[in-house]
């Protein structure tokens, strides 16, 4: 017994062990459970304040500020002496200039940098100067060079383009920049990983160090005449320019930035005097803007974070700027670029909150979010993307999540179902009818009926569609005229193929999957029947025309012209250059394919086959395949039946097909307002022309102008659109067994038949489901 | 001196029962709140329409029964159980019979081991590798001069799903094994081989009924194993694979991207039904071992 | 004796096999991006060859590792953010699962089995099935999007309840008696001889609980919106086959703490299954 006892005491030792660390660790985590609480309650009161001021006026209101295209967030942006904006872009190693606020800008290539981007290297820091020059720090992997940890190089490009290059080795290349920022007289200063800051003499290639960091967190710079100001998430340090004194004993400053930090890194900075001269010093994160006058004792909060961009969580900004009259540009890590204007007559609060869901990012829905905001300030909209491209989550992931919020009674108010299985969205009852919507619509502009109604049913419209593109087919016009179907398009292509001067390719497709893509959206529609099954019939009906065109496209083609394809195409995705119609054009151009078939997407498109038509005599005409008069929506939008906002939801529908909206060509799609169409094909730039040089057949070098489209053409595609009616395929989960399985029946690796039946016992999992 | 013992054993009797409760309590709220509430809820669903939520009777049960893909993913989740577990179970025996009479268990362990600390994701980048129409199995398969098989395109696609299955789980079971084989007693098996049973007769008459206590829970938790070989499947996959690994979690997951929650639900409730029949079954013969 | 030997070298040539694909794993993370987009090549954009795999890189490097720990600030977060999720849901689990497993093998009580039958068939239920009530619940907790809503329903899973269960039935009985009539109370008796004896299988519960949410996939994708709140497993399949390097890297990184893990506690998984597994 004596023992049992003993053999518990060492047992006891043992569990109490366990319990104390156990304790520990459960102790440790409510600590933080509470102080996240704690700031919850804070919130909470604030928010209270906020409910007491709902009648008051007076907001900053965020507008989207257009940024050079392509833009994605890697580089910086400055306002120059001049007054003018200039944002460099490291991703695409250019630099844009607008002198008009962001309307438009001018852009060209940055020579040097863009040698740069193009190795394998890595951009750690940019900055701006004032004069317009622009510096850069990289660090090369490409070459091993011995004994440097971070081989990190500089260079520096003057306003008149002259180039510096140097290398500094700080600290034994045992450390490269954090961020770097040129003060208003032209000084530069850098931060190292290292947490030390330098001065850096760009004329004399030497860095001198001035102090360190005291904390490795987040991490901003901005300056002016007098001041160097750094936050490094938890301070903020004053290096006096004039007399090199250092300060960082701003409590307020510091334990509001020590706050931001810890519940999102990414705060940023600017500062300016007002005009007393009095300094003041602003920030920007997820809380919103607060501007501190320096010396003085409170943060004052000018814009709600939850009311912007910046509450956005997926959202971090980059660069902060105040402008002259008192506005902020705020430029976001994902490229955005907002404007945060004050106005006066604006409700403190917005009383109402509009959520829109898409897969993916779309431009159009951008616009009108900014347009919409601007008629309505008392609306926030937010738009949520699913998918961001970067993300490891699935489609049908970022599906099945938005389908939990929908079943449990919440979710978006409107969902964009581009991607989407609309058919059961609209069976299961998730959607609004929207039949007084088109009312509404029709009422106050024309439309393109057959596109605006094109997903009516039986029991109302769910879905409309905003932007599509048009099924275009181009060629002489004897060939055309007699070209109405897939069939027809077959006989064709086998009487071209026949001809003694056919030396090409009639479509442009040198592989059977680039066929099966090319003609999948206008024959699609048929195979599905509506009870859920496959048409046997129709596909095999497919797969023997497109066998034939197959046939015809691979009768002339030769080795060598299928490598240089390989090679023109290589890493490109096959929409990319198989299914714009402009691409296209200029391939038919230069004599590599006899007609085109492809779908319109913008005026870019437009342009290039009216002005191939003019040189070639060409004509252009509704591409059909099995099915007739089909449009490819590219953004069709719907109300969730969960939506409390529906009239809100409804007012968003009309300004995303109002005139404003659908007139601007966004690279997206053709408008489905009518009335929108002057505007979206009126030339932007009048009188500027463009020229394309490219090599035909011979390898001679041949030019093509590029002109706008007259008028005539205009009114004609206008008249075609006018026809068009059937929405295609959206859905793409089938799209890739019919083109894998159907390549082998075109290749003759199978029989037309065989490789129907295996389509159809591959498909019928998602039919039976 | 009894009457005193016996009002003992009543008081700690009656404590007891009191103490059941806190011991319990924590767990069963728990339980309640976020595995039982949610699964009545599904049941509830069962007999309503996805959106709408009306009631619709046993629509969505008769719906289920004449899907061809829900009796597909029956059939495939059935027989990944059926093939899988027996083959895993009979494998990790044989195993753990020859590392028993070993030395050096240990390393060996350790080896058999190792897979199931391979992240999930890191398992999609060695199938990826492995049986990609052009990896390393065809890779192999050529350099001996046999055709190379496509791996996840074909028949052959539920054979990548079973080996998987077995890579991951195999260690684990011969370590269970191996713990019920150190239990059977050496007594038992030296007396029978005195008595002149052969190492066969021996082994099937004292060492295998010896080893049945162990049995159960090594088959529930392969079974339970056996489901988590979707997620890599998924990955690897997508979620329309080939139909021979197309499992009921596919189902699931494709299912609610088209809203059908009723369907879903209805299935879940059968399927449930299915494993209470089959952990009843479980613990009958175990309790009936007892 | 001869057929005996072949067996041993026949299991001792398995457990090489089983190991390969770790191995590759191991060795692929240290060659170089060029070297890897080489025998990848084939893999990755169908050129039609065989993969060319090579064991051993040609220049061992640690490119990738360096770029994943100090050029990645979001690996370190979503490391750290598994490193928490797990520790909170292991740390909950003792405190809920082994009373309850304790309570379901010392005591007797009505309906006992009907109760634990019913633990073993929850513990079998597939996530897909209950998403959407489990979202119901989370969301009138104002759960979700926080980590809370994948540690809780975590905390009170079932498998811990029968692990742990099946290794506190094998103390006998007559020790918990003993201690009963030496006048110890029902929590003395849980601390003292239950705890310390049923620990083998308590730790092989908190070292199988370690994997398993270590490689969490399905509630986080579910329950978390924001990015900053993943993971580690959800942030590896992000980074996607093309960055080969990057992503055998991240892979042995995340395996590393796992095999930490299954190092220290393999003595007393062997000892807490093979308790779990003994008759009483």
């Amino acid at each position: 017994m004596k023992g049992f006892v003993k053999t518990m005491k060492s047992m006891k030792q043992f569990t109490a062990f366990l319990l104390v660390i156990i304790l520990t660790f459960m102790i440790a985590a409510c600590a933080k459970t509470e102080n996240q609480t704690k700031e919850s309650e804070k919130n909470n009161v604030s928010n209270g304040k906020t409910e007491e001021k709902e009648n008051a006026k007076g907001r900053y209101l965020e507008t989207i500020i257009n940024t050079p295209k392509g833009f994605i967030g890697k580089g910086d942006m400055r306002r120059l002496a001049d007054g003018s904006l200039m944002i460099v872009d490291t991703e695409h190693a250019t630099k844009s200039i607008s002198t008009d606020e962001g309307k438009t800008w001018k852009t060209e290539t940055i020579k040097k940098l863009k040698s740069i981007v193009e190795g394998e290297t890595e951009i750690k820091s940019v900055s701006l100067a004032e004069d317009g020059g622009i510096f850069i720090s990289y660090v090369s992997w490409g070459k091993k060079e011995d004994g440097k940890m971070f081989p990190e190089k500089y260079f520096y490009q003057k306003p008149d383009k002259t180039i510096i290059e140097f290398e500094l080795g700080i600290e034994e290349y045992r450390t490269s920049m954090s961020g770097s920022v040129f003060t208003a007289d032209g000084r530069l200063f850098a931060v190292m990983q290292s947490m030390n800051v330098y001065e850096i003499d760009i004329e004399k290639k030497s860095a001198k160090k001035i102090f360190s960091l005291e904390n490795e967190g987040d991490l901003d710079m901005c300056s002016n005449e007098d001041v160097l100001i750094i936050q490094d998430g938890k301070k903020v340090y004053f290096y006096d320019l004039n007399s090199g004194s250092i300060t960082a004993d701003d409590n307020v400053l510091n334990s509001y930035i020590e706050k931001q930090t810890e519940k999102k890194y990414g705060t940023v900075m600017c500062t300016a005097k007002d005009g007393k001269n009095k300094q003041t010093l602003f920030f920007a994160g997820s809380e919103g803007i607060a501007s501190h006058a320096i010396g003085g004792s409170v943060m004052e909060q000018l814009v709600d974070g939850a009311l912007t961009n910046l509450g956005d969580p997926s959202r971090t900004p980059l660069k902060m700027l105040q402008n002259e009259d008192g506005s902020f540009f705020i430029l976001y890590r994902d490229g955005e670029l907002d404007s945060y204007v004050y106005d006066a007559n604006a409700s403190a609060v917005p009383e109402q909150q509009l959520t829109i869901y898409s897969l993916y990012d779309n431009e159009t829905i951008r616009q009108a979010i900014s347009v919409f905001r601007k008629k309505n300030p008392e609306v926030f909209v937010k738009f949520e993307v699913g998918l961001s491209g970067e993300n490891g989550m699935t489609e049908s992931d970022a599906i099945n999540n938005l389908n939990t919020e929908l079943l449990a009674g919440e979710g978006p108010d409107m969902i964009l179902l581009d991607g989407m299985p609309i058919e059961s969205y609209e069976e299961k009852g998730m959607l609004v009818d929207l039949g007084d919507v088109i009312t509404g619509l029709e009422s106050a502009n024309a439309y393109f009926e057959g596109i605006l109604k094109g997903y009516q049913q039986k029991s109302g419209t769910y879905v409309l569609p905003f932007r599509y593109n048009v099924p275009l087919l181009t060629g002489d016009n004897t060939t055309l005229s007699k070209i109405s179907d897939l069939k027809t398009l077959a006989d064709e292509a086998e009487r071209i193929a026949g001809l003694q001067t056919t030396k090409e390719t009639v479509l442009g497709c040198y592989s059977a999957e680039e066929l099966l893509e090319k003609l999948y959206l206008t024959s699609a529609n048929v195979w599905i029947t509506e009870d859920g099954t496959v048409d046997k019939t129709a596909l095999s009906e497919f797969l023997t025309q497109a066998k034939r065109i197959y046939e015809a496209e691979q009768k002339n083609l030769d080795e060598k012209e299928r490598k240089a394809h390989e090679e023109r195409v290589e890493g490109k995705k096959v929409t990319e250059y198989l299914l714009e119609s402009g691409s296209q054009a200029l391939d038919q151009f230069s004599k590599l394919q006899i007609l085109t078939a492809g779908y319109l997407s913008s005026m870019l498109d437009f342009q290039s086959v009216t002005s191939v038509k003019k040189v070639n005599k060409n004509e252009y005409k509704i591409l059909n395949g099995q099915d007739s008069n089909l449009f490819c929506s590219t953004g069709s939008i719907s109300i969730s039946k969960n939506s409390k906002n529906q009239e809100i939801a409804k007012q968003f529908i009309h300004t995303l097909l109002g005139t404003e909206v659908q007139g601007k060509d966004l690279g997206d799609g053709f408008p489905v307002n009518a009335d929108a169409y002057k505007n979206f094909t009126k030339n932007p730039t009048p009188g500027s022309s463009l020229v394309v040089g490219t090599k035909d057949g011979n390898g001679n070098d041949i030019m093509l102008d590029i002109e706008w489209p007259e008028q005539s053409e205009i009114d004609k595609l206008k008249n075609m659109i006018d026809s068009l009616k059937v929405p295609s395929v959206t859905d793409n989960s089938l799209k890739d067994e019919i083109i894998t399985n159907g390549a082998q029946a075109l290749t003759g690796e199978k029989g037309v038949e065989q490789s129907v039946e295996e389509i159809i016992q591959k498909i019928s999992l998602h039919l039976q489901e | 001196m009894w009457k005193k013992l016996s009002r003992k054993f009543h008081s700690i009797y009656r404590s007891r029962n009191k103490n059941i409760l806190l011991f319990l309590m924590p767990s069963i709220a728990g339980v309640f709140l976020f595995v039982l509430i949610p699964f009545a809820d599904v049941g509830k669903r069962s007999f309503q329409t996805a959106v709408t939520g009306e009631f619709c009777g046993i629509d969505n049960y008769k719906v289920i029964f004449g899907n061809q893909a829900f009796l597909l993913a029956i059939r495939n989740t059935f027989k990944l159980v059926i093939i899988g577990l027996p083959l895993l179970l009979v494998a990790s025996l044989l195993i753990s019979l020859v590392m028993y009479q070993v030395k050096w268990v240990q390393a060996l362990k350790s080896a058999f081991l190792f897979p199931m600390a391979v992240p999930t994701a890191t398992v999609v980048l060695i199938w990826k590798m492995l049986f990609h129409n052009f990896g390393l199995m065809n890779a192999g398969l050529e350099s001996i001069s046999l055709k190379s098989i496509d791996w996840l395109g074909s028949d052959a696609s539920f054979w990548v799903l079973i080996i998987s299955y077995i890579w991951k789980n195999l260690g684990y079971t011969i370590v269970l094994w191996l713990a019920g084989l150190h239990n059977v007693s050496e007594e038992l098996k030296e007396a029978a081989r005195v008595d002149g049973a052969s190492e066969t007769k021996c082994f099937l008459y004292v060492v295998l009924p010896g080893l049945k206590p162990v049995l159960y829970t090594i088959t529930i938790l392969s079974f339970l194993n056996s489901f988590k070989v979707f997620r890599e499947a998924y990955l690897v996959a997508g979620a329309y694979p080939q139909q021979n690994m197309y499992l009921l979690q596919h189902l699931f997951n494709n299912w609610f991207t088209h809203l059908e929650m009723d369907k879903i639900a209805a299935a879940a409730v059968c399927i449930t039904v299915i494993f209470i029949v089959f952990a009843v079954f479980l613990q009958h013969i175990w309790e009936e071992e007892k | 004796m001869k057929k005996n030997e072949v067996c041993r070298l026949a299991v001792v040539a398995l457990a090489g096999i089983v190991c390969v694909p770790v191995i590759l794993v191991v060795f692929g993370s240290f060659k170089s991006g060029n070297e890897l987009a080489d025998s990848l090549g084939s893999i990755l954009s169908n050129t039609g060859e065989m993969i060319n795999w090579k064991l051993f890189p040609n220049y061992p490097t640690l490119f990738h590792y360096v770029k994943l720990l100090f050029w990645t600030p979001e690996f370190l977060t979503v490391f750290w953010n598994s490193v928490k999720i797990v520790l909170l849901i292991l740390i909950g689990q003792l405190f809920v699962a082994v009373p309850a497993a304790w309570a379901f093998a010392t005591f007797w009580w009505k309906g006992k089995n009907i109760l634990f039958t019913l633990y073993v068939i929850l513990m079998l239920l597939p996530f897909q099935v209950t998403m959407l009530p489990s979202y119901l619940v989370m969301n009138k907790m104002n759960l979700m999007n926080t980590q809370a809503s994948v540690i809780l329903p975590a905390i009170f899973s079932t498998f811990p309840v029968f692990l742990i269960y099946r290794s506190f039935t094998s103390i006998p009985k007559e020790l918990l008696e003993a201690a009963r009539v030496d006048g110890a109370g029902e929590f003395q008796i849980f601390g003292k001889i239950g705890i310390p004896l049923g620990s083998p299988g308590i730790l092989s519960a908190v070292v199988l609980g370690f994997l398993d949410y270590w490689n969490m996939m399905e509630q986080p994708l579910a329950f978390l919106k924001d990015k900053t709140l993943w993971p580690l497993s959800l942030y590896l399949p992000e980074i996607g086959i093309e960055q080969a390097g990057m992503a055998l890297a991240a892979s042995v990184v995340t395996l590393a703490p796992a095999i930490f893990v299954f190092v220290v506690g393999q003595d007393y998984l062997e000892q807490g299954i093979a308790a779990s597994g003994i008759k009483e």
